[in-house]
């Protein structure tokens, strides 16, 4: 579904503030996956996203999308941005209509669908972001911060992406409405075969919900694998900025003190489940 | 006086300028920020966390009600420069609070308006990107910053104005595991060692774990309050308050569900392996003699 080849990026190449943000980025991604990409502040996860929708264009190598080279010039980065939703980092911004409905509707209208359909949409969208009904006529700037986003996240999903690509989507959110939101995405992914990549700094998200996690260390890929085998590299993860979920460190606590526990413990159910019988 | 802020049944209705109808935020909280303290605010969106922080530096000023700062009146016009020059604010949002074109100038310019001598503000930025890690990026531009790297400096601009009260809304949201450690041990530093008071809201409850007290605001009213051991192990209302507890705490959470009868106040990973260890150790006690 989706490949990277050999891609790099500069910002201001040549200039003094010069930044090399993607060092020559190899991966795959299959259709239907779960992605988790972590990686420190300036790893280079916002670019990599950004170049995976046609907002950015490689400095070299190629990024491949549905078997479409994003760099022939017969290809429409329309059809691209429709196909691969992307969540940008900050979406606070993207808001920019009167109300929240409209703000919603704005990418199923530029799709063409009808008002009718695109409300219908989007009002579904909100609900699955859990954004009350008596919002969707406010303007979005009198929105609290986690409602914004929320909004912002309902823009993407009305458009129905087969790619859904969600920069940090839960900074801002509070815990029951982080995993209201994820469990839906997660929902979805399984019911429409929707390819997801999430960008996250909380190892416990991407621990949940990720069937394969990269991780992103100085614009390079550093490791690409399931959830088991990234977090049971701690020591490595906390060199890079990183850190493994806080259930990893009591069970690595746990068996560095002589208890029978396996490696690679990375959720609290996992965790209750081996400890429960010892205890009981 | 102990209390660096004072927050008496403070209402606070935001006004539809078209329709002028008025929607009730916040509804009669009453709250003391003691001097030295570090509170932490939590709360599920929209319960008037940040409605609440802009009321500590007369950004907002109450329907009614009274907050003061140092016991200056918020609402009185003429304090206005001695309660900001007490307040640091980190903004919910980083890019609302740059104003500058380069990343020193930025940081720069709280401090400016205080009328800081120029060397030393020089001394304080430099002090405070460091504090942050963000030395190598002070003559950029901050639009070219990654968002951990952005809310890095909007922390270091608030820093430079060594205030007496720092008031920082979701500062660590978009910042890395390390980031995030990094930035709460300097403020706990500062907290500690210059007694600077702090309020923090975030959404993550192992950043409130360190705070000295907690206050959770729901629909605009204080729904629970106390240190984070009194707090945490409350995990049914916690949870139907939107909030959740750290996972050490969840773990031992289910597993009391079977009457084991752990201590419920630890919170991090090393008090919850300590107990469970104590646990296990006493059980293999018990069976081994007959
Ligand atoms: N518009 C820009 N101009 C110049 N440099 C930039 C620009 N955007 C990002 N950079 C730099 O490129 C590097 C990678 O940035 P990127 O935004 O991809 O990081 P990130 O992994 O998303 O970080 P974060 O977790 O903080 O969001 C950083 O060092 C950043 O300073
Ligand atoms: N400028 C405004 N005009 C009208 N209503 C507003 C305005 N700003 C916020 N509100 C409303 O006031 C309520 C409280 O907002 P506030 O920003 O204080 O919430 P919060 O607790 O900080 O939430 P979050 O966790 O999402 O940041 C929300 O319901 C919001 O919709
Ligand atoms: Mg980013
Ligand atoms: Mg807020």
């Amino acid at each position: 579904m989706i490949k990277l080849e050999n891609v790099s990026y500069t910002y201001m190449s040549g200039g003094p503030f010069e930044k090399k943000a993607l060092d020559g980025v190899s991966l795959h991604i299959n259709e239907g996956e779960f992605i988790g990409v972590i990686g420190h502040t300036g790893s280079g996860k916002s670019t990599m996203i950004q170049l995976l929708n046609g907002l950015l264009k490689p400095e070299s190598g190629k990024v491949i999308i549905d078997g479409q080279d994003l760099s022939e010039k017969k290809v429409n980065i329309r059809d691209i941005r429709f196909k691969v939703g992307l969540c940008m980092q900050y979406p606070e911004y993207q808001l920019f209509e009167e109300t929240v409905l409209k703000d919603i509707c704005f990418g199923p209208l530029n799709m063409g669908l009808s008002q009718k359909e695109a409300e219908e949409r989007a009002k579904f969208a909100a609900n699955m972001t859990g954004l009350p009904e008596e919002l969707l006529d406010k303007s979005p700037f009198d929105l609290s911060g986690g409602q914004k986003r929320r909004a912002a996240i309902a823009g993407i999903l009305a458009m129905e992406p087969k790619v859904l690509i969600l920069d940090e989507p839960t900074a801002g959110l509070d815990p029951a409405g982080r995993d209201e939101i994820l469990f839906k995405i997660r929902d979805m992914h399984k019911r429409m075969k929707l390819t997801v990549l999430l960008v996250s700094h909380s190892m416990e998200d991407v621990a949940k919900l990720a069937d394969r996690i990269l991780v992103l260390n100085g614009g390079r890929v550093e490791m690409f694998g399931r959830p088991r085998e990234v977090f049971a590299q701690s020591a490595r993860l906390r060199e890079i900025g990183l850190n493994v979920p806080q259930i990893t460190m009591a069970a690595d606590r746990l068996r560095a003190a002589g208890v029978d526990i396996p490696e690679g413990i990375y959720t609290v159910g996992d965790c209750y489940r081996i400890l429960l019988p010892m205890l009981t | 006086m102990d209390n660096i802020a004072e927050v008496r049944n403070l209402v606070f209705e935001y006004k539809d300028e078209e329709t002028g109808a008025s929607a009730r935020v916040l509804d009669g909280v009453s709250l003391d920020v003691r001097r030295g303290e570090f509170l932490a605010v939590l709360g599920r969106n929209g319960s008037g966390k940040s409605t609440l922080a802009k009321h500590l530096n007369a950004i907002l000023t109450p329907t009614s009600g009274k907050v003061t700062v140092d016991g200056f009146d918020t609402s009185d016009d003429s304090k206005l420069f001695d309660i900001r020059r007490r307040v640091g604010m980190v903004f919910q949002n980083p890019d609302n609070q740059m104003v500058a074109t380069i990343v020193e100038e930025d940081v720069a310019f709280a401090p400016e308006n205080l009328g800081v001598p120029r060397e030393e503000i020089r001394r304080r930025v430099d002090e405070a990107l460091e504090i942050v890690g963000m030395s190598a990026f002070k003559r950029h531009a901050p639009h070219m910053l990654s968002g951990g790297q952005k809310q890095r400096v909007a922390i270091a601009g608030a820093l430079a104005m060594r205030p007496e009260l720092l008031v920082m809304d979701e500062p660590t949201a978009m910042l890395d595991p390390s980031g995030r450690a990094e930035v709460i041990e300097t403020v706990k530093k500062l907290n500690r060692e210059n007694g600077m008071s702090v309020v923090l809201i975030t959404h993550y409850m192992d950043e409130a774990v360190r705070a000295d007290r907690v206050i959770v605001l729901d629909r605009g009213r204080i729904a629970l309050e106390g240190t984070p051991k009194e707090v945490f192990p409350q995990v049914e209302k916690l949870t139907a308050l939107g909030l959740d507890v750290p996972q050490a705490a969840y773990l031992i959470y289910m597993l009391n569900k079977h009457g084991l009868g752990l201590d419920a106040s630890a919170l991090n990973d090393e008090e919850c392996a300590a107990e469970l260890l104590r646990a296990l150790e006493s059980r293999r006690k018990g069976a081994g003699e007959p």
